[in-house]
C-alpha cells in the first residue's frame, strides 16, 4: 500500500535555525598538476628533471627537459583508474616530445578523463590539449614553455574552459639537475568564473648515480601554490642494468592542494626503446588505489 | 348573526321576468349599460337595480325572524307572500346586521326590521316600490340610489399613459390602485436597494423618495451616484412620486398630495454607460448591511460576444452553461441578503426593521431564450415581461425557473406607447420595455405590502409567499414557455389579510389574587388575544376585533423565530378580586384575522395577596474571565402584579435586566470585570408592597491562557499531492475551557517554493504538499481572552524513496543544504572534488528537520563528491557547483 504521509515524532519542539557551514574556496582545474606518467607517479610526482624519464608527457610537466633528452623523440600513451573508492574515473594520455635540432625541442600532450558518475544522464568529462617549446644553451641549461587548452564538461550545458601555461629552465650538471619555474599559470576563459587554479612556483632537483648494473636516482620537487597550498614530493628508483626499475615516493601536502599527501610505488621497464611503467598509489583514503601504467617509445 | 335568506326558485323568477315585459314593455338599449326604468318608461341610471331597503312593521319581522331554515318564511297565504312571490325576490336580508352585545340598543331603535331585498333586476324600481308599498305590513319602500365612487386616480401629469399601473386601457395592470385607496401608498421604512445604474437622486419625481445618504458608485468607489436612464427608469416604477401633479405614479411612492411618503430607495450603482463595477455581488450585498429589505435587479450576464444582438449556437450554450452553474459569489451574496437583511449580526430582526430577511428580485432577461442566469438562482424572484395585452413579451426569457411576471412592454417601436412609461434622467421621462421594466414592478408590490404588513415578525418568507400566492393566472402563465403568474397588488393583499391560523383548542386557566393565567401550545399563528369577562354571555357573543369594554382582553404577538412548539402564557391582569369570570383565547394571522375562539372556561379570582418570588440560578457561583455571562432569574408575582426589581451588586459590570419577553437574567461581562469576589442583591417589591429580598455571592477567577499539552509533530509528506490534516485541538488546550480560535500566522518556505497549500477549518489545518522542500508553519492559539500561545512545526515534502534530500538539488550555486533522515541522528557529511581534494567533513546532529546548510558561494565550479552517512548507511551523490 502506497504511504501518502508519515508523521514524525519531534524531539523537540522548538524549531531551530539550519545549522551553517562555509566550504573553503578551492582551486579549479586540480587535474591541471596530475601527472600522467607512472614513472613519475610511482615517484609521488617527483623527478620530472630526472633524465631517464622520457620527455614524451613534457607539455603536462617540465618541458625545459626536451632539449636534455637522449635521442630524437620519444612517444607515449598512459591509462590510469583514479580514486577507486571514491571518484571512480579513469584517464588516458598521449605525448609526444621531437627534438629536430640539437637545442630546439617540441612537444605535444592529450589527456582525457571520464568516466565519472552521470549527472541527470550527462557524462562529465575533461579534458587537456598542449604544446610544448623548448630551447637548450649549451649542454647545461635550457628552458622551455608549455601551453594548454583544458577544459571540464560538468553538464550538458555547462563547461568551464581554462588557458594556462608552464615556464620552465633547467642546468644539469653530471648526474644533478636542477629546474625552477612557474606551473600552470593562467585563469579560466569564462569573465564570470573567479575561480583560481592551482598556479605555483616549482623547484625540482635530482640526483642520478650509476655504479655497475645500478643505478639510483633520487628527486625532490616542490610546488608553493599560489593559493597558499604547497606539496613536496621526495622519490627514489632503483634501476637494474637499465632494465627494470623499482620506485617508492611520497607527496606531502597542504590539505586543499592539488595532489593530496599520499606513498605511491611502481615498476618499469625498458629494452631498445621501448617503456612500461605501472604505478599505485596508497596512504591516501581519497585517491588511495589509484594506479597507472604505461607504454612508451624513444628513437 | 348575519342570516341571509334565499326565496324563489330562479325558475319562477324567470317566469316574473317575462310577466313584467308584458306589463310594461321598456325601451332596452342592449348597447346601453344597465340601468332602471323609471316610471315614465325609461331607466334611472342613478337608481341600482333589483336592489331596495324595506323597513317592516313588527308583526313581519316576527315573521321573518321565526323562520328557522332556508327557503321561503312567507306563503302564498301571508299578505306579503303573493307580492314577493311576482316580484320574483330572491334574496333578503338585515340591513343593520346582528350586533351582538350592542344588539339590545340595535332593536330598541327599531333598525333590526330594516331589510334589504334583491329582487329581479328586470322589473323596474318604481313597480316593485308600488307593489310593496300597498302591502300591510311594509311601512317603508326605499330605492338603493348608487353611490358615487371616490375611486382614487392620482394627479400624475401622465397618469392616462400608466396602463401597467391603472388598468384604464389593459386587464393586465398590476391592480395596484385599489391597494392604494384601501391599505397604503407606500412607507419609508422600507427601503428598496436599487442595484442598477444609478438613480438620478435629484429627480424632479424621485427626489422625495430618495434616502439622504447611503448611496454607493461601485463602479468609481465612493459615494457619488452617477445618473443613468435604466437605473432612473425602474426606480420610477419602483417609487416615482405620486399623486404630485407631474410626471408619472410609483407603484409604491407615497402619496404627496396627502403628504405620506412612498418606500425609500437606495441606489447601489453598478453600471455607468460600458463601465461596470467589478462586484455587483458587493452591492447585492450591501444592501443588507444599510438596511434594504428588497433588492431590486433589473441586469444580467452578457453572453453576445461578437455584439451582434442575438445568441448564435456557441453564446447560447455558454448561456445555458451560466443558467446550469450559478457563481458562487453570485449566489453567496444573494444567499446573504436574504438570510441578513432586517437583522442584526445575531440573526435577530432588528427593532425598526420592518422584516426579518430580504427578498431579491431580478428581471428574467431578454434574450427570448429559456435560460436565465443569473436571476434564475432559485432563491431569487424571477420576473418574466408581458405586453399590455397580456400576452408574453417577445423577448421575454421563460421556463418554469420564472416565478412571476408583470408589465414591461413589446418590441414594436411603432407603438411604444405600449410600453412603461417611467423617469429618465435630466428630469425627463421616457418608454422603455423589457424584464428589466417588468421586475419593479413586483419590488414596488413588494415594498407595499412590507410597508402595510411589515413589523416584528413578518418575514421575508411569508412576502415571497404573498406575492406569488396572490398572483394571477393568465395565458402567458402556462404553456410552451410560460413566465408565471401576474403579480397582482390587490391579491397578495387579500393573500394576507385572509391568512388565518388555526385555533386554540385546549388550554389551561389557572386564577390568582386578581388575574387569570391562560396557558397552551402555540398553533403558530402570529398572535393571540386572550379574553375574560365575568358575564358569559357577554363572552360569546364578542367580536374579537372590537371586543367592547367590559371584555378584559391582553395580546400575545408572536415575535422573530418559528414560535410552533413553544408554550404561550398570557396573563389578564387587573381583574377583581374573588370574581368568577370567564375566558377565552383567539388566535389570528397577519391583519389580525381572527379564527374561532377557544372553548370558554372559568377561574375565580382569590383576594390574598402573595409576595414576589425570586429563585437565584443555581449555575451562579463561580465565573471564568472570559464569560459572558447572563443566566435567566425567576422573578414574578404569583399574582401577576407589576413588580419593582431594584439589583445591587459590589460588581458594577454585574447587571439584572429584562428582556422583549418579561424574562430577568442575571448579566456579567467578565471579560471587563476585575477578579475576586463579589455579592449582589435583588428586592423585587409588588404593587400592594409585599417585598422579597435575595442575596447572593459569585466569583470571577482570573484567566489562564491555553497551554500545549502534545507538541505539533514534525510532518513528511512522501510525495506531492499527497494530504494530512492536523487537529490542533488536540494538541493545545484551555484549562478555563474556553474555546480557542487557532490561526496560522505564517508559513515560510525554507526549501522550495509554494511547497504547501493550507487550509484552515476550525481547528483543523488541512496540508497538501504542492511541491518538495521544507516548511515551517507557525500555529498561534488564542482564547477568548487574547491570550496566546504559538509553536512551530516543519512539514517536508520529499519522494518516499529518499532518505536524504538535497536543497536544491545536485545542482548548486551558493548552498547546499541537506536534509538527512527523519530522526536527528550522528551524520557525517564529506564534500570532495572529483579530483579527490577534500572540501569539506563535517559531524554533528542532523535530521531532515534540523539540517545543515553549506555556503558554496566561493567553491570553485566542478564536479564534487557529497557523501552522508548516518545510521550505519551511507549516501553518495555527484554535485555540480557551476
Amino acid at each position: 500500500m502506497r504511504r501518502l504521509a508519515t508523521i514524525v515524532f519531534a524531539l523537540t519542539v522548538s524549531i531551530a535555525a539550519f545549522a551553517q557551514e562555509v566550504a573553503p574556496a578551492n582551486e579549479a582545474h586540480p587535474f591541471l598538476r596530475w601527472s600522467r606518467d607512472p614513472a613519475l607517479s610511482g615517484l609521488a610526482g617527483a623527478g620530472m628533471t630526472l633524465p631517464g624519464i622520457s620527455p614524451a608527457f613534457a607539455a603536462f610537466s617540465n618541458p625545459a627537459a626536451i632539449p636534455m633528452m637522449e635521442g630524437l623523440g620519444a612517444v607515449k600513451a598512459s591509462y590510469g583508474y583514479y580514486s577507486p573508492s571514491m571518484v571512480g574515473s579513469s584517464n588516458i594520455a598521449v605525448g609526444a616530445a621531437f627534438k629536430p635540432a640539437k637545442r630546439f625541442g617540441l612537444a605535444v600532450g592529450y589527456a582525457h578523463q571520464f568516466g565519472y558518475d552521470k549527472i541527470d544522464g550527462f557524462g562529465p568529462h575533461d579534458f587537456i590539449i598542449g604544446g610544448s617549446l623548448a630551447f637548450g644553451a649549451g649542454d647545461h641549461f635550457s628552458m622551455g614553455a608549455n601551453f594548454r587548452y583544458s577544459r571540464s564538461m560538468l553538464m550538458k550545458n555547462l563547461s568551464v574552459a581554462v588557458f594556462s601555461t608552464d615556464i620552465m629552465a633547467q642546468i644539469r650538471f653530471g648526474g644533478f639537475t636542477g629546474a625552477v619555474g612557474v606551473r600552470s599559470v593562467g585563469k579560466p576563459l569564462d569573465k564570470d568564473d573567479k575561480s583560481k587554479i592551482p598556479s605555483s612556483a616549482a623547484a625540482s632537483f635530482s640526483y642520478h648515480y650509476v655504479t655497475g648494473i645500478h643505478s639510483i636516482d633520487a628527486a625532490l620537487d616542490g610546488d608553493f601554490y599560489f593559493t597558499k597550498n604547497w606539496g613536496v614530493a621526495a622519490g627514489f628508483s632503483y634501476g637494474v642494468k637499465d632494465i627494470a626499475f623499482v620506485r617508492v615516493g611520497y607527496r606531502y601536502a597542504s590539505e586543499r592542494a592539488a595532489v593530496p599527501s599520499h606513498l605511491a610505488v611502481g615498476v618499469g621497464g625498458k629494452y631498445k626503446g621501448m617503456t612500461l611503467d605501472v604505478s599505485y598509489i596508497t596512504l591516501n583514503k581519497i585517491i588511495g588505489n589509484s594506479f597507472q601504467l604505461a607504454f612508451g617509445y624513444s628513437f | 348573526m348575519k342570516k341571509l335568506f334565499l326565496l324563489l326558485p330562479l325558475a319562477l323568477a324567470l317566469s316574473c321576468v317575462k310577466e313584467v315585459d308584458e306589463q310594461a314593455p321598456a325601451v332596452k338599449d342592449e348597447g346601453d349599460q344597465p340601468g332602471m326604468i323609471t316610471s315614465a318608461g325609461s331607466y334611472d341610471q342613478t337608481l341600482v337595480p333589483g336592489k331596495a331597503k324595506i323597513l317592516f312593521s313588527d308583526e313581519i319581522v316576527a315573521e321573518i325572524e321565526s323562520y328557522d331554515g332556508e327557503g321561503i318564511p312567507v306563503t302564498k297565504s301571508s299578505p306579503l307572500g303573493s307580492v314577493l312571490t311576482d316580484l320574483g325576490i330572491v334574496s333578503m336580508e338585515r340591513l343593520f346586521p346582528y350586533a351582538g352585545e350592542f344588539e339590545p340598543r340595535t332593536r330598541r331603535d327599531g333598525l333590526h326590521k330594516w331589510y334589504l331585498v334583491t329582487f329581479d333586476e328586470d322589473i323596474p324600481v318604481t313597480k316593485a316600490g308600488d307593489d310593496l308599498s300597498s302591502i300591510e305590513g311594509v311601512e317603508v319602500f326605499e330605492p338603493v340610489r348608487k353611490i358615487v365612487t371616490n375611486s382614487f386616480r392620482p394627479n400624475d401629469s401622465y397618469w392616462s399613459y400608466m396602463w401597467n399601473l391603472s388598468g384604464i386601457t389593459s386587464d393586465y395592470s398590476i391592480d395596484v390602485v385599489p391597494v392604494w385607496e384601501k391599505y397604503t401608498m407606500g412607507d419609508p421604512k422600507v427601503i428598496v436597494a436599487v442595484v442598477d445604474g444609478g438613480i438620478q437622486l435629484d429627480h424632479p419625481d424621485l427626489a422625495w423618495n430618495c434616502l439622504s445618504s447611503g448611496h454607493y458608485n461601485y463602479v468609481s468607489n465612493n459615494d457619488i451616484i452617477e445618473a443613468d436612464d435604466h437605473g432612473t427608469h425602474v426606480s420610477g416604477t419602483v417609487a416615482a412620486v405620486t399623486n404630485n401633479g407631474k410626471g408619472i405614479a410609483g407603484v409604491a411612492g407615497g402619496n404627496y398630495g396627502a403628504g405620506s411618503r412612498g418606500v425609500s430607495l437606495l441606489s447601489l450603482q453598478v453600471f455607468k454607460g460600458n463601465s461596470q463595477a467589478n462586484s455587483f455581488e458587493a452591492a447585492i450585498k450591501a444592501g443588507a448591511d444599510k438596511g434594504a429589505v428588497i433588492s431590486q435587479n433589473s441586469w444580467g450576464y452578457n453572453f453576445d460576444r461578437n455584439g451582434d444582438g442575438n445568441l448564435d449556437a456557441s453564446e447560447l450554450a455558454d448561456l445555458k452553461s451560466a443558467h446550469n452553474n450559478p457563481r458562487s459569489a453570485f449566489t453567496a451574496a444573494v444567499d446573504y441578503f436574504i438570510k441578513n437583511a432586517g437583522c442584526d449580526n445575531d440573526g435577530v430582526q432588528l427593532p425598526n426593521s420592518p422584516m426579518k430577511g430580504g427578498v431579491v428580485i431580478f428581471s428574467a432577461g431578454n434574450e427570448n431564450c429559456p435560460y436565465g442566469p443569473p436571476g434564475n438562482y432559485e432563491p431569487c424572484i424571477s420576473v418574466g415581461a408581458i405586453a399590455k395585452d397580456g400576452s408574453r413579451s417577445d423577448f421575454s426569457n421563460y421556463g418554469d425557473w420564472v416565478d412571476i411576471c408583470a408589465p414591461g412592454g413589446d418590441d414594436d417601436e411603432s407603438s411604444y406607447t405600449n410600453w412603461i412609461l417611467s423617469s429618465v434622467k435630466g428630469g425627463e421621462y421616457a418608454f422603455m420595455s423589457g424584464t428589466s421594466q417588468a421586475a419593479p414592478h413586483v419590488s414596488g408590490v413588494a415594498a407595499l405590502l412590507v410597508s402595510y404588513f411589515g413589523g416584528p415578525g413578518f418575514t421575508a418568507d411569508k412576502l415571497k409567499e404573498a406575492l406569488l400566492g396572490g398572483a394571477r393566472q393568465i395565458g402567458a402563465s402556462t404553456g410552451a414557455k410560460p413566465i408565471g403568474p401576474l403579480v397582482d397588488a390587490d391579491k397578495s393583499f387579500f393573500y394576507l389579510l385572509t391568512d388565518k391560523p388555526d385555533p386554540v383548542t385546549d388550554y389551561t386557566v389557572t386564577a390568582s389574587r386578581n388575574s387569570i393565567i391562560l396557558k397552551f401550545r402555540s398553533t403558530g399563528a402570529f398572535g393571540y388575544m386572550a379574553a375574560a369577562s365575568s358575564s358569559r354571555s357577554a363572552l360569546e357573543q364578542m367580536d374579537p376585533r372590537d371586543p367592547g369594554s367590559d371584555i378584559i382582553t391582553a395580546d400575545y404577538e408572536i415575535v422573530g423565530e418559528d414560535f410552533s412548539e413553544e408554550e404561550i402564557v398570557i396573563p389578564l391582569k387587573r381583574l377583581e378580586l374573588s370574581t368568577e369570570y370567564f375566558v377565552t383565547v383567539y388566535s389570528y394571522g397577519y391583519g389580525r384575522t381572527f379564527v374561532d375562539p377557544a372553548p370558554i372556561k372559568s377561574a375565580t379570582t382569590s383576594g390574598e395577596n402573595k409576595a414576589p418570588v425570586i429563585n437565584i440560578n443555581p449555575e451562579i457561583g463561580e465565573f471564568k474571565q472570559y464569560m459572558n455571562v447572563s443566566l435567566p432569574m425567576e422573578i414574578y408575582d404569583p399574582d401577576y402584579d407589576e413588580l419593582e426589581v431594584l439589583f445591587t451588586s459590589t460588581n458594577p459590570q454585574a447587571k439584572l435586566e429584562q428582556n422583549s419577553r418579561g424574562e430577568w437574567y442575571f448579566n456579567l461581562n467578565c471579560q471587563r470585570s476585575s477578579t475576586g469576589s463579589f455579592t449582589a442583591k435583588i428586592t423585587a417589591t409588588d404593587e400592594l408592597g409585599a417585598r422579597t429580598e435575595k442575596e447572593f455571592g459569585f466569583k470571577v477567577v482570573k484567566n489562564n491562557p491555553p497551554v500545549l499539552d502534545v507538541p505539533v509533530e514534525n510532518v513528511i509528506l512522501a510525495s506531492v499531492g499527497a494530504k494530512v490534516s492536523i487537529n490542533f485541538a488536540e494538541h493545545f488546550s484551555d484549562v478555563d475551557g474556553e474555546t480557542l480560535s487557532f490561526s496560522i500566522p505564517k508559513v515560510v518556505d525554507e526549501i522550495g517554493e509554494e511547497v504547501l497549500s493550507t487550509t484552515l477549518e476550525g481547528s483543523v489545518l488541512k496540508l497538501e504538499a504542492k511541491a518538495l522542500g521544507l516548511c515551517t508553519i507557525s500555529v498561534k492559539a488564542e482564547d477568548v481572552m487574547k491570550e496566546k500561545v504559538t509553536q512551530d512545526f516543519r512539514v517536508l515534502v520529499r519522494a518516499e524513496s529518499e532518505n536524504v534530500s538535497l536543497d536544491p538539488g545536485t545542482v548548486v550555486t551558493d548552498h547546499l543544504t541537506i536534509l538527512a533522515g527523519i530522526q536527528e541522528q550522528e551524520t557525517e557529511i564529506s564534500l570532495v572534488s572529483n579530483y579527490g581534494v577534500k572540501i569539506l567533513n563535517l559531524k554533528g546532529s542532523y535530521s531532515a528537520f534540523n539540517p545543515v546548510t553549506i555556503d558554496t558561494s566561493t567553491l570553485a565550479r566542478g564536479i564534487y563528491y557529497l557523501t552522508v552517512s548516518f545510521g550505519g548507511n551511507s549516501y553518495k551523490y555527484s554535485i555540480v557547483k557551476r
